[in-house]
């Protein structure tokens, strides 16, 4: 078997484990008020480690392969660097499920593993014969593994975060009227942001050969950057009487998690059916299709989230899980993407820090945790701002990781 | 009791009405309010591009956008004035913070803190007391074994208070510390990178194999006003790099004013290495430094610079002399069209017998992308690109010039004469490359990396290092007996801490037995 064959075996496990543990958690019936640190392994519980486990091993022998052939650890290219990085992240998963024997973590780790690894698939495997001059050196490998081994912490984190939005919600408390409200506030965000977008932006976000369908969904992807803070702005106030009930962060918490999806599913789409056409606009048209995608998954995960609360476990081990996270990643991902990625660009370009975009990314993903870390110290755990933080501080991380696809710059290597 | 330092006292007592400076940058609300500002803000800095021209921001953005954009200087963002200022304010905050924190930090790192009687010890979320069938000095030195064996540092106080014999058992405590050092060496660095941008210098020099430059004296460049001239102005980094780059002339060699400079450079060599497929897999300039004390050679990689007296030689890029060659590659055949003498390698401007013939050839002179002037009857080049190579070749019989022709790569070749009829083509040519290194000075770099090293120091001792106090405190309760008082802080690690906590009261409790 070639290390792709492992890989694929891998990708399809994570899908079967991912797939196991949202039927595990969100099953009806047996829910209870279990601690979730004693919690029991339940067959389907088994059988989703068990894929996870069978997944993880057959990406080790795929990445082993890889490494062994290339002579190097195999992280220089999209494809080896998420590959790692799905790994890492099943890696965490499997460190926390041996020590607290929590099985509901899975079902919100394993879909990132998975998400992570799908787009990894979308990138050429080939593994380039020779690195080009300025990749070759020692501090290739010590930047770029160190740092994604932060941002694999980050993940946890990032999944933690959620869990303790969803936690965090009372439904029952919400008063009547208040989520129609949010709806509307939303909805409302979007619709003005696209028309806005229109307005401000106009044409030349538009290639020069879209039809009216693809204008619109121009339209609306420049609009996010309108609709976004529109939203986030106005739905604590429009929703207050619901203040308390943890409405807004979960309403948050879940649109997120929808927009990472959305956006999977239009790389897919991309790669497979050229959905997104090159040229003007791309950006634009690629952001308001994930938006547009993300609407039913938000309505899926809504309901999926509902039937997942009572299982997840008290808020002190969400805290205890999610700090730990950052206090492992945040370091890491200081000396590995920040100092070590400084003392490299002082060594290959003559200037320790240039205000790339990865650069501008990298230092932002880092500040986003710095809020988490004095926002806990000050709030403490009980603030669900510090799992927003560490919810956008993943994604702060991610788009930082495949932005210079779009944006260019010093590390548009490919 | 270890939670309130002096910030969060002075934020309970409401800064909002006397918001002095001081107070406000001691404040954590202020500091997140800054961080999440400084995260919005450089976050729209990587998605508008930056240096464009200003007419691309309109287009791109709409007018009215594109308008807001460049008034607040978006297009420039980084170097832009009130950027720089909020990084200005991060720093101001992160010494006004430790300052502030310097007396209760030192008081937890180095105070031994004891506690006076029974009740203190029920203060604490951890506590316990355990009666022992021992003497009250018997129990306090077994207690003190334990936590020795557990390697907690130990301290005693000489007599009593209330009757109580009381201790303290500490580990960690440089934990306090961590954030501390974190701050200041933060601050380090974004003072260090501040100062260095307005000090710091580069210089792109391009040389050939074989020529020495002096190196520039980059002294105009540090000076601060040239670098403040950046902030406040709106000369971008790109458009220095271009005017840096823009004097080079044909033989590549700007001309460098004349400066006191400490010594020079001589490229020996350059080239590019490839894979047997043809793949680039290094760059390498070979220089040597000519200073009168001392002669180093060094091979110059894209990851390996030059280091000599505080100037660094990095390897940037390279390109093709547009006017000279390193030799041809001829095909002379006759009139039957048969070759003489194979493939006749000719240096540039070295005259070459051609083989069986009495001819001599020349190469004089070579045009990248050649152009003829009919009118003027001058042939020039368009650009500096090996867009259409041409060799001027002069022929010689005997040491009388017979003829000179330009000859071009993708034209017809030339006839020497009409009555012996040899072809000349050229099959192919090498041309001379240029090496450009880029000269630099990193006036403050030493700073930074201290910065670095202090921060890792600080962020490991906040992260992976914790303070646990253990207190003791030992009533007697009758000859043979006596109660012994224990209470327990972690830092961190509050749920693994309680089970240390519980298996040390299990190992207590063993002793009596």
């Amino acid at each position: 078997m070639t290390g792709a064959t492992f890989f694929w075996i891998a990708l399809f496990a994570y899908l079967l484990g991912m797939v196991l543990h949202v039927f595990e958690a969100t099953r009806r019936g047996r829910s209870g008020r279990r601690t979730a640190a004693k919690e029991a392994f339940g067959p389907l519980g088994k059988a989703a480690a068990a894929a996870m486990v069978v997944g993880f091993m057959s990406q080790t022998a795929a990445l082993l392969v890889r490494g062994i052939y290339a002579g190097r650890i195999p992280i220089t290219t999209f494809f080896g660097y998420l590959s790692v990085l799905s790994w890492l992240v099943v890696l965490a998963y499997l460190i926390v499920l041996y020590k607290y024997r929590w099985t509901t973590l899975g079902a919100f780790v394993a879909p990132v593993a998975f998400v992570v690894i799908v787009i990894a698939s979308l990138f050429p495997m080939r593994l380039e014969e020779q690195l080009i001059p300025a990749l070759q050196s020692y501090w290739l490998q010590i930047h770029v593994s160190v740092a994604l081994l932060g941002e694999a912490a980050f993940a946890v984190g990032f999944a933690v975060g959620v869990l303790y939005l969803v936690k965090d919600f009372k439904p029952e408390s919400v008063p009547q009227g208040a989520w129609a409200r949010s709806a509307v506030c939303l909805l409302g965000s979007l619709i003005l942001g696209a028309l806005l977008g229109r307005l401000l932006f106009g044409a030349p976000l538009e290639g020069p050969e879209m039809g009216a369908g693809m204008r619109f969904i121009s339209a609306l992807g420049a609009g996010a950057v309108i609709a976004l803070p529109l939203a986030a702005v106005s739905h604590p106030w429009i929703v207050k009487r619901a203040k308390g009930t943890g409405l807004g962060p979960f309403v948050f918490g879940v649109a997120v998690s929808a927009m990472l999806v959305g956006g999977v599913a239009i790389g897919i789409m991309n790669t497979q059916m050229g959905f997104v056409p090159s040229g003007d606009g791309k950006v634009s048209v690629f952001v308001g299709a994930m938006m547009l995608v993300s609407v039913p998954v938000f309505l899926l995960l809504t309901k999926a989230f509902l039937l997942l609360r009572d299982k997840i476990p008290r808020a002190e081990l969400l805290d205890e899980v999610g700090y730990k996270s950052v206090a492992v990643g945040w370091p890491l991902f200081t000396v590995g993407a920040l100092i070590a990625g400084a003392i490299w660009a002082h060594q290959a370009w003559g200037v320790y820090w240039s205000w790339d975009p990865k650069e501008v990314g990298s230092l932002v993903v880092w500040l986003v945790y710095a809020v988490y870390l004095h926002s806990r110290a000050k709030w403490g755990m009980k603030a669900s701002w510090c799992a927003i933080t560490a919810v956008l501080g993943f994604c702060a991380a991610m788009l930082t990781l495949v932005g210079n696809l779009v944006l260019g710059g010093l590390h548009a290597y490919g | 009791m270890e939670r309130a330092g002096k910030g969060n006292r002075v934020a309970a007592q409401g800064y909002w009405k006397v918001p002095t400076p001081w107070r406000l940058l001691n404040s954590m609300s202020f500091v997140i309010g800054l961080l999440v500002a400084l995260v919005i803000v450089s976050a729209a800095g990587v998605i508008v591009p930056q240096g464009a021209p200003d007419a691309a921001y309109l287009q791109k953005y709409g007018d009215v956008v594109g308008r807001l954009i460049l008034l607040f200087g978006a297009d420039h963002l980084f170097r832009v004035w009130w950027y720089v200022a909020l990084w200005g304010v991060v720093v101001a905050s992160l010494v006004v913070c430790s300052l502030n924190r310097l007396p209760f930090i030192s008081r937890t790192v180095f105070g031994r803190p004891l506690l006076a009687g029974p009740a203190d010890f029920k203060t604490y979320e951890l506590n316990a007391s355990i009666r022992l069938p021992m003497p009250g000095p018997e129990a306090m030195s077994q207690a003190k074994r334990l936590l020795k064996r557990r390697r907690f540092k130990w301290f005693q106080r000489d007599g009593r208070s209330e009757g109580l014999e009381a201790a303290l058992a500490h580990k960690g405590s440089l934990e306090r510390l961590g954030p501390f050092i974190t701050h200041l060496s933060i601050a380090l660095v974004l003072v260090g990178g501040m100062l260095a941008s307005l000090a710091g210098s580069r210089h792109h020099q391009p040389a050939y194999p074989g020529q020495s430059f002096e190196v520039p004296d980059l002294s105009y460049k540090e000076s601060a006003g040239f670098h403040l001239g950046r902030i406040l102005g709106r000369t971008s980094e790109r458009e220095l790099i271009h005017e840096e780059m823009s004097f080079m002339d044909w033989r590549g060699l700007p001309d460098i004013p004349e400066k006191e400079v400490s010594f020079s450079l001589r490229v020996d060599d350059f080239e590019i290495e490839r894979t047997a497929d043809g793949m680039i897999a290094d760059y390498k300039t070979t220089a040597t430094v000519l200073d009168p004390d001392s002669v180093l050679t060094r091979v110059i990689e894209v990851n390996e610079p030059l280091v000599y007296e505080g100037y660094h030689f990095y390897q940037s890029s390279y390109g093709y002399a547009s006017r000279a060659l390193d030799s041809v590659h001829l095909l002379v055949t006759d009139k039957e069209g048969q070759p003489v003498g194979g493939h006749l390698n000719v240096p540039f401007d070295t005259p070459v017998p051609v083989p069986e013939t009495q001819l001599t050839v020349v190469v004089s002179d070579f045009i990248a992308d050649f152009v003829y002037d009919i009118e003027t009857r001058t042939a020039t080049s368009r650009s500096d690109e090996h867009r259409n190579p041409a060799v001027l070749i002069e022929v010689y019989r005997r040491g009388e010039k017979q003829f000179e022709q330009w000859l071009m790569m993708r034209g017809m070749g030339a006839h020497s004469s009409k009555d012996e009829g040899y072809d000349f083509r050229i099959a192919g040519y090498e041309p001379v490359m240029y090496t450009v290194l880029e000269v630099r000075k990193h006036p403050m770099i030493n700073v930074i990396w201290a910065g670095f090293a202090a921060t890792v120091v600080g962020i490991c001792l906040s992260f992976y290092v914790t303070q646990r106090r253990i207190w003791v405190g030992v009533l007697e309760r009758g000859p043979r007996e006596s109660e012994v008082f224990l209470a327990a802080s972690s830092r961190k690690d509050k749920e693994t801490f309680r089970r240390y906590f519980e298996n040390l009261l299990r190992e207590m409790k063993g002793v009596a037995k």
